[in-house]
Protein backbone atom coordinates (compact mmCIF):
# COMPACT_ATOMS: atom_id res chain seq x y z
CA UNK A 1 0.00 0.00 0.00
CA UNK A 2 1.29 3.46 -0.81
CA UNK A 3 0.75 6.53 1.36
CA UNK A 4 2.07 9.16 -1.05
CA UNK A 5 2.29 9.62 -4.78
CA UNK A 6 4.05 11.98 -7.16
CA UNK A 7 3.32 12.61 -10.81
CA UNK A 8 5.47 14.56 -13.23
CA UNK A 9 4.67 15.41 -16.82
CA UNK A 10 1.87 12.87 -17.16
CA UNK A 11 -1.22 13.83 -19.21
CA UNK A 12 -2.37 17.24 -17.92
CA UNK A 13 -0.24 17.08 -14.75
CA UNK A 14 2.98 19.00 -14.76
CA UNK A 15 3.94 18.21 -11.21
CA UNK A 16 1.60 17.13 -8.43
CA UNK A 17 2.04 15.37 -5.13
CA UNK A 18 -0.44 13.63 -2.86
CA UNK A 19 0.76 13.12 0.70
CA UNK A 20 -2.21 11.54 2.35
CA UNK A 21 -3.25 8.25 0.78
CA UNK A 22 -4.91 5.50 2.73
CA UNK A 23 -6.71 2.19 2.31
CA UNK A 24 -9.78 3.61 0.55
CA UNK A 25 -9.25 6.84 -1.36
CA UNK A 26 -11.90 9.05 -2.92
CA UNK A 27 -11.01 11.66 -5.52
CA UNK A 28 -13.24 14.56 -6.53
CA UNK A 29 -12.80 17.44 -8.95
CA UNK A 30 -14.53 19.30 -11.73
CA UNK A 31 -14.76 17.98 -15.29
CA UNK A 32 -11.34 17.80 -16.94
CA UNK A 33 -9.57 18.45 -13.63
CA UNK A 34 -7.75 15.16 -14.06
CA UNK A 35 -9.57 12.59 -11.92
CA UNK A 36 -9.43 9.87 -14.56
CA UNK A 37 -5.85 10.81 -15.43
CA UNK A 38 -4.93 10.30 -11.79
CA UNK A 39 -6.56 6.86 -11.74
CA UNK A 40 -4.67 6.04 -14.94
CA UNK A 41 -1.40 7.11 -13.35
CA UNK A 42 -2.06 4.79 -10.41
CA UNK A 43 -2.96 1.97 -12.75
CA UNK A 44 0.20 2.34 -14.85
CA UNK A 45 2.34 2.69 -11.74
CA UNK A 46 0.95 -0.37 -9.97
CA UNK A 47 0.90 -2.52 -13.10
CA UNK A 48 4.52 -1.57 -13.85
CA UNK A 49 3.45 -0.09 -17.22
CA UNK A 50 1.86 -3.34 -18.28
CA UNK A 51 1.27 -3.16 -22.02
CA UNK A 52 -2.24 -4.57 -21.84
CA UNK A 53 -3.25 -2.01 -19.21
CA UNK A 54 -1.72 0.70 -21.35
CA UNK A 55 -3.59 -0.40 -24.46
CA UNK A 56 -6.85 -0.64 -22.53
CA UNK A 57 -6.44 2.93 -21.28
CA UNK A 58 -5.66 4.31 -24.71
CA UNK A 59 -8.59 2.37 -26.11
CA UNK A 60 -10.98 3.78 -23.50
CA UNK A 61 -10.03 7.30 -24.56
CA UNK A 62 -9.96 6.28 -28.22
CA UNK A 63 -6.35 7.39 -28.34
CA UNK A 64 -5.40 4.25 -30.22
CA UNK A 65 -7.06 5.88 -33.21
CA UNK A 66 -4.75 6.03 -36.24
CA UNK A 67 -5.34 8.73 -38.75
CA UNK A 68 -4.63 7.88 -42.36
CA UNK A 69 -1.85 10.42 -42.33
CA UNK A 70 -0.11 8.96 -39.32
CA UNK A 71 -0.48 5.39 -40.45
CA UNK A 72 2.13 5.68 -43.14
CA UNK A 73 4.38 8.31 -41.72
CA UNK A 74 5.15 6.76 -38.38
CA UNK A 75 4.17 4.12 -35.89
CA UNK A 76 2.47 3.97 -32.56
CA UNK A 77 4.34 6.96 -31.18
CA UNK A 78 2.49 9.43 -33.32
CA UNK A 79 -0.93 7.96 -32.75
CA UNK A 80 -1.17 6.58 -29.26
CA UNK A 81 1.23 6.72 -26.38
CA UNK A 82 2.16 10.36 -26.94
CA UNK A 83 -1.15 11.28 -25.28
CA UNK A 84 0.21 10.03 -21.97
CA UNK A 85 2.80 12.81 -21.97
CA UNK A 86 2.13 16.40 -21.04
CA UNK A 87 0.84 18.37 -24.05
CA UNK A 88 0.31 15.12 -25.99
CA UNK A 89 3.91 15.20 -27.16
CA UNK A 90 6.29 12.25 -27.22
CA UNK A 91 9.54 13.39 -25.56
CA UNK A 92 12.70 13.74 -27.64
CA UNK A 93 15.43 11.19 -27.10
CA UNK A 94 17.37 13.25 -24.59
CA UNK A 95 14.31 14.68 -22.81
CA UNK A 96 12.68 13.55 -19.59
CA UNK A 97 9.43 11.68 -20.08
CA UNK A 98 6.81 11.21 -17.40
CA UNK A 99 7.54 10.04 -13.88
CA UNK A 100 5.30 8.26 -11.40
CA UNK A 101 6.67 7.64 -7.94
CA UNK A 102 5.87 6.86 -4.34
CA UNK A 103 8.63 7.39 -1.78
CA UNK A 104 11.80 5.76 -3.06
CA UNK A 105 10.04 3.72 -5.72
CA UNK A 106 9.32 5.21 -9.07
CA UNK A 107 9.19 4.71 -12.79
CA UNK A 108 10.37 7.02 -15.52
CA UNK A 109 8.87 6.50 -18.97
CA UNK A 110 10.90 8.01 -21.79
CA UNK A 111 12.19 7.40 -25.26
CA UNK A 112 15.56 5.82 -25.93
CA UNK A 113 17.64 4.89 -28.95
CA UNK A 114 19.46 1.60 -29.36
CA UNK A 115 22.05 0.44 -31.84
CA UNK A 116 22.74 -3.11 -32.90
CA UNK A 117 26.34 -4.08 -32.45
CA UNK A 118 28.33 -7.17 -33.17
CA UNK A 119 29.50 -8.99 -30.08
CA UNK A 120 30.83 -12.42 -29.25
CA UNK A 121 27.27 -13.61 -28.74
CA UNK A 122 26.07 -12.19 -32.03
CA UNK A 123 24.09 -9.05 -32.75
CA UNK A 124 23.26 -7.18 -29.55
CA UNK A 125 21.11 -4.15 -28.78
CA UNK A 126 22.84 -1.43 -26.82
CA UNK A 127 21.25 1.78 -25.52
CA UNK A 128 22.92 5.00 -26.62
CA UNK A 129 23.99 7.71 -24.17
CA UNK A 130 22.92 11.27 -24.78
CA UNK A 131 26.35 12.34 -26.05
CA UNK A 132 26.54 9.41 -28.47
CA UNK A 133 23.34 10.46 -30.23
CA UNK A 134 25.09 13.04 -32.39
CA UNK A 135 27.27 10.41 -33.99
CA UNK A 136 24.35 8.52 -35.45
CA UNK A 137 21.85 9.37 -38.13
CA UNK A 138 18.61 9.34 -36.22
CA UNK A 139 16.78 7.68 -39.13
CA UNK A 140 18.88 4.57 -38.68
CA UNK A 141 18.38 4.21 -34.96
CA UNK A 142 15.89 1.87 -33.33
CA UNK A 143 13.72 4.03 -31.08
CA UNK A 144 11.80 2.65 -28.17
CA UNK A 145 9.57 3.69 -25.34
CA UNK A 146 11.32 2.48 -22.20
CA UNK A 147 10.64 2.28 -18.52
CA UNK A 148 13.42 3.06 -16.08
CA UNK A 149 12.71 2.07 -12.48
CA UNK A 150 16.03 3.32 -11.14
CA UNK A 151 17.60 -0.14 -11.11
CA UNK A 152 17.18 -1.08 -14.75
CA UNK A 153 15.63 0.06 -18.00
CA UNK A 154 13.09 -2.13 -19.77
CA UNK A 155 11.92 -1.69 -23.34
CA UNK A 156 8.14 -1.31 -23.54
CA UNK A 157 7.81 -1.26 -27.32
CA UNK A 158 9.34 0.10 -30.48
CA UNK A 159 8.13 3.51 -31.54
CA UNK A 160 7.87 2.13 -35.05
CA UNK A 161 5.28 -0.41 -34.01
CA UNK A 162 1.73 0.20 -35.07
CA UNK A 163 -1.15 -0.26 -32.68
CA UNK A 164 -1.87 -3.52 -34.45
CA UNK A 165 1.69 -4.80 -33.87
CA UNK A 166 1.39 -4.03 -30.19
CA UNK A 167 -2.02 -5.65 -29.84
CA UNK A 168 -0.66 -8.76 -31.52
CA UNK A 169 2.29 -8.76 -29.14
CA UNK A 170 0.06 -8.57 -26.07
CA UNK A 171 -1.55 -11.86 -26.97
CA UNK A 172 1.77 -13.61 -27.30
CA UNK A 173 3.32 -12.10 -24.21
CA UNK A 174 3.00 -13.27 -20.63
CA UNK A 175 1.13 -10.79 -18.42
CA UNK A 176 3.65 -8.34 -17.03
CA UNK A 177 1.51 -6.93 -14.27
CA UNK A 178 3.36 -7.02 -10.97
CA UNK A 179 0.29 -7.16 -8.73
CA UNK A 180 -3.45 -7.59 -9.22
CA UNK A 181 -4.81 -4.34 -10.68
CA UNK A 182 -8.53 -4.11 -11.35
CA UNK A 183 -10.04 -1.15 -13.12
CA UNK A 184 -13.77 -0.42 -13.30
CA UNK A 185 -14.25 2.39 -15.80
CA UNK A 186 -17.21 4.78 -15.88
CA UNK A 187 -18.99 2.24 -18.07
CA UNK A 188 -17.96 -0.74 -15.99
CA UNK A 189 -16.12 -3.81 -17.16
CA UNK A 190 -16.88 -6.01 -20.17
CA UNK A 191 -18.79 -9.28 -19.80
CA UNK A 192 -15.66 -11.00 -21.03
CA UNK A 193 -13.55 -9.55 -18.22
CA UNK A 194 -16.30 -10.18 -15.68
CA UNK A 195 -16.68 -13.80 -16.71
CA UNK A 196 -12.97 -14.48 -16.46
CA UNK A 197 -12.83 -12.81 -13.04
CA UNK A 198 -15.84 -14.85 -11.97
CA UNK A 199 -14.13 -18.06 -13.03
CA UNK A 200 -11.36 -17.24 -10.58
CA UNK A 201 -13.64 -17.01 -7.55
CA UNK A 202 -16.59 -19.22 -8.48
CA UNK A 203 -17.41 -21.80 -5.78
CA UNK A 204 -14.95 -20.20 -3.32
CA UNK A 205 -15.85 -18.48 -0.06
CA UNK A 206 -15.20 -15.13 -1.65
CA UNK A 207 -18.08 -15.73 -4.08
CA UNK A 208 -20.42 -15.25 -1.14
CA UNK A 209 -19.16 -11.69 -0.68
CA UNK A 210 -20.18 -10.79 -4.21
CA UNK A 211 -23.64 -12.27 -3.72
CA UNK A 212 -23.94 -10.43 -0.39
CA UNK A 213 -23.21 -7.24 -2.32
CA UNK A 214 -25.92 -7.62 -4.92
CA UNK A 215 -28.35 -8.59 -2.17
CA UNK A 216 -28.19 -4.93 -1.12
CA UNK A 217 -30.49 -4.28 -4.07
CA UNK A 218 -32.22 -7.63 -4.56
CA UNK A 219 -32.33 -9.53 -1.25
CA UNK A 220 -33.79 -12.65 -2.90
CA UNK A 221 -30.75 -13.39 -5.08
CA UNK A 222 -29.38 -16.83 -4.23
CA UNK A 223 -26.71 -17.41 -6.89
CA UNK A 224 -24.88 -16.22 -10.00
CA UNK A 225 -23.60 -18.07 -13.06
CA UNK A 226 -22.02 -17.10 -16.35
CA UNK A 227 -23.44 -18.85 -19.43
CA UNK A 228 -23.07 -18.59 -23.22
CA UNK A 229 -25.23 -15.72 -24.36
CA UNK A 230 -26.54 -17.44 -27.45
CA UNK A 231 -25.87 -21.12 -27.89
CA UNK A 232 -27.14 -21.42 -31.43
CA UNK A 233 -25.50 -18.42 -33.08
CA UNK A 234 -21.83 -17.48 -33.15
CA UNK A 235 -20.60 -17.21 -29.60
CA UNK A 236 -20.84 -13.72 -28.16
CA UNK A 237 -19.22 -14.73 -24.92
CA UNK A 238 -20.75 -15.44 -21.57
CA UNK A 239 -23.15 -13.23 -19.67
CA UNK A 240 -24.07 -13.21 -15.97
CA UNK A 241 -27.38 -14.75 -14.88
CA UNK A 242 -28.81 -14.62 -11.39
CA UNK A 243 -31.08 -16.99 -9.55
CA UNK A 244 -33.77 -15.31 -7.52
CA UNK A 245 -35.72 -17.22 -4.88
CA UNK A 246 -39.31 -17.98 -5.95
CA UNK A 247 -38.56 -17.41 -9.65
CA UNK A 248 -37.95 -20.65 -11.50
CA UNK A 249 -35.91 -19.42 -14.46
CA UNK A 250 -32.62 -17.55 -13.92
CA UNK A 251 -32.70 -13.94 -15.17
CA UNK A 252 -29.93 -11.89 -16.79
CA UNK A 253 -28.17 -9.72 -14.20
CA UNK A 254 -28.40 -6.73 -16.50
CA UNK A 255 -32.19 -7.06 -16.66
CA UNK A 256 -32.22 -6.14 -12.97
CA UNK A 257 -30.88 -2.65 -13.64
CA UNK A 258 -27.71 -0.58 -13.76
CA UNK A 259 -27.24 -0.45 -9.99
CA UNK A 260 -27.21 -4.23 -9.77
CA UNK A 261 -24.60 -4.51 -12.52
CA UNK A 262 -22.46 -1.74 -10.99
CA UNK A 263 -22.38 -3.31 -7.52
CA UNK A 264 -21.64 -6.71 -9.02
CA UNK A 265 -18.74 -5.37 -11.08
CA UNK A 266 -17.26 -3.26 -8.27
CA UNK A 267 -17.33 -6.03 -5.69
CA UNK A 268 -16.22 -8.71 -8.14
CA UNK A 269 -13.26 -6.52 -9.15
CA UNK A 270 -12.50 -5.79 -5.51
CA UNK A 271 -12.34 -9.42 -4.41
CA UNK A 272 -10.22 -10.23 -7.46
CA UNK A 273 -7.71 -7.53 -6.48
CA UNK A 274 -6.52 -9.35 -3.35
CA UNK A 275 -3.13 -7.95 -2.24
CA UNK A 276 -3.37 -5.47 -5.09
CA UNK A 277 -5.27 -2.38 -6.14
CA UNK A 278 -8.73 -1.46 -7.37
CA UNK A 279 -9.65 1.69 -9.32
CA UNK A 280 -13.24 2.75 -9.85
CA UNK A 281 -13.94 5.72 -12.12
CA UNK A 282 -17.17 7.51 -11.13
CA UNK A 283 -18.03 5.19 -8.29
CA UNK A 284 -21.64 6.33 -8.04
CA UNK A 285 -22.66 5.46 -11.62
CA UNK A 286 -25.97 3.65 -11.51
CA UNK A 287 -26.09 3.61 -7.71
CA UNK A 288 -29.01 5.26 -5.93
CA UNK A 289 -27.84 7.39 -2.99
CA UNK A 290 -29.77 5.28 -0.50
CA UNK A 291 -27.55 2.23 -1.00
CA UNK A 292 -24.23 4.02 -1.45
CA UNK A 293 -23.48 3.92 2.26
CA UNK A 294 -23.88 0.14 2.27
CA UNK A 295 -21.66 -0.19 -0.77
CA UNK A 296 -18.93 1.96 0.81
CA UNK A 297 -19.22 -0.16 3.92
CA UNK A 298 -18.55 -3.30 1.93
CA UNK A 299 -15.65 -1.61 0.12
CA UNK A 300 -14.01 -0.53 3.40
CA UNK A 301 -14.48 -3.94 5.04
CA UNK A 302 -13.41 -6.10 2.11
CA UNK A 303 -10.45 -3.93 1.20
CA UNK A 304 -9.14 -4.27 4.74
CA UNK A 305 -9.72 -8.00 4.82
CA UNK A 306 -8.23 -8.70 1.39
CA UNK A 307 -5.44 -6.11 1.59
CA UNK A 308 -6.61 -4.11 -1.42
CA UNK A 309 -5.86 -0.42 -1.85
CA UNK A 310 -8.84 1.29 -3.44
CA UNK A 311 -8.91 4.50 -5.52
CA UNK A 312 -12.26 5.87 -6.64
CA UNK A 313 -13.33 9.04 -8.38
CA UNK A 314 -16.69 10.71 -8.01
CA UNK A 315 -18.83 13.62 -9.18
CA UNK A 316 -21.56 13.05 -6.66
CA UNK A 317 -22.02 14.89 -3.40
CA UNK A 318 -24.18 12.03 -2.13
CA UNK A 319 -21.34 9.68 -2.78
CA UNK A 320 -18.87 11.92 -0.91
CA UNK A 321 -21.31 12.28 1.97
CA UNK A 322 -21.91 8.52 2.30
CA UNK A 323 -18.18 7.95 2.00
CA UNK A 324 -17.57 10.40 4.84
CA UNK A 325 -20.10 8.64 7.06
CA UNK A 326 -18.46 5.28 6.50
CA UNK A 327 -14.94 6.74 6.83
CA UNK A 328 -16.05 7.99 10.23
CA UNK A 329 -16.42 4.41 11.41
CA UNK A 330 -13.12 3.31 9.83
CA UNK A 331 -11.13 6.38 10.89
CA UNK A 332 -7.63 5.32 9.86
CA UNK A 333 -8.64 3.82 6.56
CA UNK A 334 -9.94 6.61 4.36
CA UNK A 335 -8.74 9.66 2.52
CA UNK A 336 -10.45 12.29 0.41
CA UNK A 337 -8.76 14.60 -2.07
CA UNK A 338 -9.88 17.08 -4.70
CA UNK A 339 -7.96 17.91 -7.84
CA UNK A 340 -8.18 21.59 -8.73
CA UNK A 341 -7.18 23.20 -11.96
CA UNK A 342 -6.45 26.93 -12.15
CA UNK A 343 -4.90 28.67 -15.15
CA UNK A 344 -3.62 25.42 -16.56
CA UNK A 345 -2.03 24.28 -13.31
CA UNK A 346 -3.22 21.32 -11.28
CA UNK A 347 -3.12 21.19 -7.52
CA UNK A 348 -4.35 18.77 -4.90
CA UNK A 349 -6.45 19.64 -1.85
CA UNK A 350 -6.30 17.00 0.85
CA UNK A 351 -9.10 16.72 3.40
CA UNK A 352 -8.83 15.04 6.76
CA UNK A 353 -11.94 13.45 8.24
CA UNK A 354 -12.76 16.48 10.39
CA UNK A 355 -12.58 18.91 7.47
CA UNK A 356 -14.71 16.69 5.26
CA UNK A 357 -17.27 16.23 8.05
CA UNK A 358 -17.38 20.00 8.64
CA UNK A 359 -17.89 20.60 4.92
CA UNK A 360 -20.72 18.09 4.75
CA UNK A 361 -22.36 19.45 7.89
CA UNK A 362 -22.21 23.07 6.72
CA UNK A 363 -23.16 22.16 3.17
CA UNK A 364 -20.08 23.70 1.54
CA UNK A 365 -19.05 22.42 -1.88
CA UNK A 366 -16.10 20.00 -1.83
CA UNK A 367 -16.21 18.74 -5.41
CA UNK B 1 -32.52 41.82 1.49
CA UNK B 2 -34.25 38.47 1.90
CA UNK B 3 -32.88 35.90 4.36
CA UNK B 4 -29.25 35.75 5.33
CA UNK B 5 -28.10 32.67 3.53
CA UNK B 6 -26.26 33.37 0.34
CA UNK B 7 -24.88 30.04 -0.56
CA UNK B 8 -23.35 30.06 -3.94
CA UNK B 9 -22.99 33.35 -5.59
CA UNK B 10 -20.91 35.41 -3.15
CA UNK B 11 -17.16 35.67 -3.48
CA UNK B 12 -17.21 37.75 -0.26
CA UNK B 13 -19.09 36.58 2.75
CA UNK B 14 -19.62 37.48 6.41
CA UNK B 15 -20.20 34.51 8.69
CA UNK B 16 -22.17 35.15 11.85
CA UNK B 17 -23.65 33.02 14.58
CA UNK B 18 -27.22 34.26 14.22
CA UNK B 19 -29.51 36.54 12.28
CA UNK B 20 -29.32 39.28 14.93
CA UNK B 21 -25.65 39.75 14.14
CA UNK B 22 -26.48 40.13 10.45
CA UNK B 23 -29.11 42.80 11.16
CA UNK B 24 -26.73 44.79 13.36
CA UNK B 25 -23.92 44.63 10.79
CA UNK B 26 -26.28 45.54 7.97
CA UNK B 27 -27.60 48.56 9.91
CA UNK B 28 -24.04 49.73 10.61
CA UNK B 29 -23.11 49.33 6.93
CA UNK B 30 -26.01 51.59 5.94
CA UNK B 31 -25.15 54.08 8.67
CA UNK B 32 -21.55 54.35 7.44
CA UNK B 33 -22.14 53.94 3.70
CA UNK B 34 -20.27 50.66 3.42
CA UNK B 35 -21.10 49.20 0.01
CA UNK B 36 -22.68 45.78 0.29
CA UNK B 37 -20.07 43.89 -1.68
CA UNK B 38 -20.52 40.83 0.48
CA UNK B 39 -23.22 38.40 1.48
CA UNK B 40 -24.20 37.22 4.93
CA UNK B 41 -24.40 33.71 6.22
CA UNK B 42 -26.02 33.15 9.59
CA UNK B 43 -24.55 29.79 10.54
CA UNK B 44 -26.76 29.04 13.53
CA UNK B 45 -24.09 28.60 16.19
CA UNK B 46 -20.49 29.48 17.04
CA UNK B 47 -19.40 25.92 16.28
CA UNK B 48 -20.97 26.08 12.84
CA UNK B 49 -19.23 29.39 12.06
CA UNK B 50 -15.89 27.68 12.74
CA UNK B 51 -16.78 24.62 10.68
CA UNK B 52 -18.06 26.67 7.78
CA UNK B 53 -14.95 28.84 7.87
CA UNK B 54 -12.70 25.78 7.43
CA UNK B 55 -14.98 24.29 4.80
CA UNK B 56 -15.11 27.51 2.74
CA UNK B 57 -11.34 27.91 2.76
CA UNK B 58 -10.91 24.30 1.65
CA UNK B 59 -13.92 24.24 -0.67
CA UNK B 60 -14.05 24.12 -4.44
CA UNK B 61 -16.02 27.34 -4.99
CA UNK B 62 -13.85 30.44 -5.25
CA UNK B 63 -14.10 32.80 -2.25
CA UNK B 64 -12.16 36.08 -2.02
CA UNK B 65 -12.80 37.26 1.48
CA UNK B 66 -14.41 35.78 4.57
CA UNK B 67 -15.44 37.94 7.51
CA UNK B 68 -15.92 36.06 10.76
CA UNK B 69 -17.97 37.68 13.51
CA UNK B 70 -18.00 35.62 16.69
CA UNK B 71 -18.98 36.14 20.31
CA UNK B 72 -16.20 35.90 22.88
CA UNK B 73 -18.10 33.55 25.11
CA UNK B 74 -18.43 29.77 25.38
CA UNK B 75 -16.41 30.13 27.53
CA UNK B 76 -14.24 33.20 26.81
CA UNK B 77 -12.17 35.23 24.36
CA UNK B 78 -8.96 33.37 25.09
CA UNK B 79 -10.45 29.96 24.28
CA UNK B 80 -12.26 31.30 21.21
CA UNK B 81 -9.03 32.74 19.85
CA UNK B 82 -7.21 29.48 20.49
CA UNK B 83 -9.76 27.44 18.55
CA UNK B 84 -9.68 29.90 15.64
CA UNK B 85 -5.90 29.77 15.65
CA UNK B 86 -5.78 25.99 15.53
CA UNK B 87 -8.36 25.77 12.78
CA UNK B 88 -6.74 28.38 10.56
CA UNK B 89 -3.27 26.93 11.11
CA UNK B 90 -4.49 23.69 9.52
CA UNK B 91 -5.23 25.68 6.37
CA UNK B 92 -1.90 27.48 6.52
CA UNK B 93 -2.87 30.79 8.18
CA UNK B 94 -0.92 32.18 11.12
CA UNK B 95 -2.89 34.29 13.56
CA UNK B 96 -1.13 36.67 15.97
CA UNK B 97 -0.87 35.77 19.68
CA UNK B 98 -3.87 37.93 20.58
CA UNK B 99 -6.64 39.42 18.49
CA UNK B 100 -5.93 42.94 17.19
CA UNK B 101 -8.08 45.55 18.92
CA UNK B 102 -9.37 46.93 15.61
CA UNK B 103 -10.09 43.49 14.13
CA UNK B 104 -7.64 40.89 12.82
CA UNK B 105 -7.12 40.41 9.07
CA UNK B 106 -4.90 37.63 7.68
CA UNK B 107 -4.20 36.60 4.12
CA UNK B 108 -2.00 34.07 2.34
CA UNK B 109 -1.48 33.66 -1.34
CA UNK B 110 -3.97 31.53 -3.24
CA UNK B 111 -6.46 31.46 -0.36
CA UNK B 112 -9.26 33.74 0.83
CA UNK B 113 -8.47 36.74 3.03
CA UNK B 114 -9.93 36.16 6.50
CA UNK B 115 -11.05 38.96 8.82
CA UNK B 116 -12.01 38.24 12.42
CA UNK B 117 -13.94 40.40 14.85
CA UNK B 118 -14.58 38.99 18.30
CA UNK B 119 -17.60 40.59 19.97
CA UNK B 120 -17.73 42.92 21.68
CA UNK B 121 -14.34 44.60 21.10
CA UNK B 122 -11.63 41.98 20.46
CA UNK B 123 -10.54 42.39 24.04
CA UNK B 124 -13.26 41.57 26.58
CA UNK B 125 -15.26 38.40 26.98
CA UNK B 126 -18.81 38.92 25.80
CA UNK B 127 -21.22 38.90 22.90
CA UNK B 128 -23.18 40.97 20.41
CA UNK B 129 -25.33 42.51 23.15
CA UNK B 130 -22.25 43.79 24.98
CA UNK B 131 -21.22 45.47 21.74
CA UNK B 132 -24.64 47.13 21.54
CA UNK B 133 -24.39 48.34 25.15
CA UNK B 134 -21.46 50.48 24.02
CA UNK B 135 -23.78 52.25 21.59
CA UNK B 136 -25.88 53.66 24.45
CA UNK B 137 -25.05 56.55 26.83
CA UNK B 138 -23.73 55.35 30.17
CA UNK B 139 -26.41 56.94 32.37
CA UNK B 140 -29.15 55.20 30.38
CA UNK B 141 -27.41 51.87 30.75
CA UNK B 142 -26.87 52.47 34.44
CA UNK B 143 -30.62 52.85 34.94
CA UNK B 144 -31.47 49.78 32.82
CA UNK B 145 -28.98 47.77 34.88
CA UNK B 146 -30.71 48.94 38.06
CA UNK B 147 -34.04 47.73 36.70
CA UNK B 148 -32.58 44.33 35.93
CA UNK B 149 -31.02 44.08 39.39
CA UNK B 150 -34.33 45.03 40.95
CA UNK B 151 -36.09 42.29 38.99
CA UNK B 152 -33.50 39.85 40.30
CA UNK B 153 -33.91 41.09 43.87
CA UNK B 154 -37.63 40.48 43.65
CA UNK B 155 -36.85 37.03 42.18
CA UNK B 156 -38.75 37.82 38.99
CA UNK B 157 -35.72 37.28 36.73
CA UNK B 158 -34.87 33.87 35.28
CA UNK B 159 -32.00 34.67 32.89
CA UNK B 160 -28.66 32.89 33.23
CA UNK B 161 -25.72 34.91 34.45
CA UNK B 162 -23.87 35.13 31.13
CA UNK B 163 -26.95 36.78 29.61
CA UNK B 164 -26.92 39.73 32.05
CA UNK B 165 -26.01 42.34 29.39
CA UNK B 166 -28.55 40.84 27.03
CA UNK B 167 -31.19 41.50 29.71
CA UNK B 168 -29.90 45.03 30.22
CA UNK B 169 -29.89 46.05 26.54
CA UNK B 170 -33.40 44.68 25.96
CA UNK B 171 -34.64 46.40 29.09
CA UNK B 172 -33.32 49.65 27.64
CA UNK B 173 -34.94 48.94 24.28
CA UNK B 174 -38.26 48.21 26.00
CA UNK B 175 -38.93 51.92 26.58
CA UNK B 176 -37.63 53.34 23.32
CA UNK B 177 -39.82 54.34 20.40
CA UNK B 178 -40.79 51.75 19.19
CA UNK B 179 -40.63 49.67 22.35
CA UNK B 180 -38.84 46.35 22.03
CA UNK B 181 -37.11 46.89 18.68
CA UNK B 182 -34.63 44.25 17.62
CA UNK B 183 -30.98 45.37 17.75
CA UNK B 184 -30.45 46.08 14.06
CA UNK B 185 -33.61 48.08 13.76
CA UNK B 186 -32.66 50.00 16.90
CA UNK B 187 -29.47 51.19 15.16
CA UNK B 188 -31.42 52.32 12.10
CA UNK B 189 -33.94 54.12 14.36
CA UNK B 190 -30.98 55.66 16.24
CA UNK B 191 -32.08 54.27 19.60
CA UNK B 192 -28.62 52.71 19.47
CA UNK B 193 -26.00 55.22 18.39
CA UNK B 194 -24.07 53.94 15.37
CA UNK B 195 -21.64 56.85 15.67
CA UNK B 196 -20.14 55.75 19.00
CA UNK B 197 -16.40 54.92 18.77
CA UNK B 198 -16.84 51.12 18.92
CA UNK B 199 -19.40 51.17 16.09
CA UNK B 200 -17.03 53.30 14.00
CA UNK B 201 -14.13 50.98 14.76
CA UNK B 202 -16.19 47.98 13.62
CA UNK B 203 -17.29 49.75 10.43
CA UNK B 204 -13.69 50.67 9.68
CA UNK B 205 -12.78 46.99 10.07
CA UNK B 206 -15.40 46.01 7.46
CA UNK B 207 -14.15 48.72 5.09
CA UNK B 208 -10.58 47.50 5.39
CA UNK B 209 -11.65 43.91 4.89
CA UNK B 210 -13.88 44.23 1.82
Amino acid sequence: MISEFKIKNFRLFEDIEIRRLSRVNLIAGKNSAGKSALLEAFLLYFSGMSTDVLMELLNLRQEDWESVQNKYSSGFAASGARHLFKDHRMPELSEDGFKLSSGDNGIHIKTAAYVREESEKGLKRRPLDADELDHYDSDFLDKYLIMDDGAAARILFSLDNSVKDIRRRIFSMPKTTTMPCQFVSTHGISDKTASSLWDGISLTDIEKEVIKGIKLIEPDVTGIAFVEANRSARSEGRIPLVKIANINEPVPLKSLGDGMTRIFQIILSLVCAKDGVLMVDEFENGLHWSIQKDVWNIVFKLSKRLNVQVFCSTHSRDSVHRFQEVWNSHKKFGSFIRIDRHNGNSSVKEYDLELLSDSMETDVEVR
Amino acid sequence: MAGFNFKDECANVVLTEGKNDCHVILALCRRHDIPETFGFYACGSDDKVLKRLSALIAGSEPVNTIGVILDSDNPNLKARWRSLKQRLLKEGYRLPERPKSNGTIVSISGKPTVGIWLMPDNNMDGMLEDFCLDLVDENLIAFSSECVREAERRQMATFIDSHRFKAVIHTFLAWQNEPGMPLGQAITARALDGDKPLAKEFSAFLKRLF
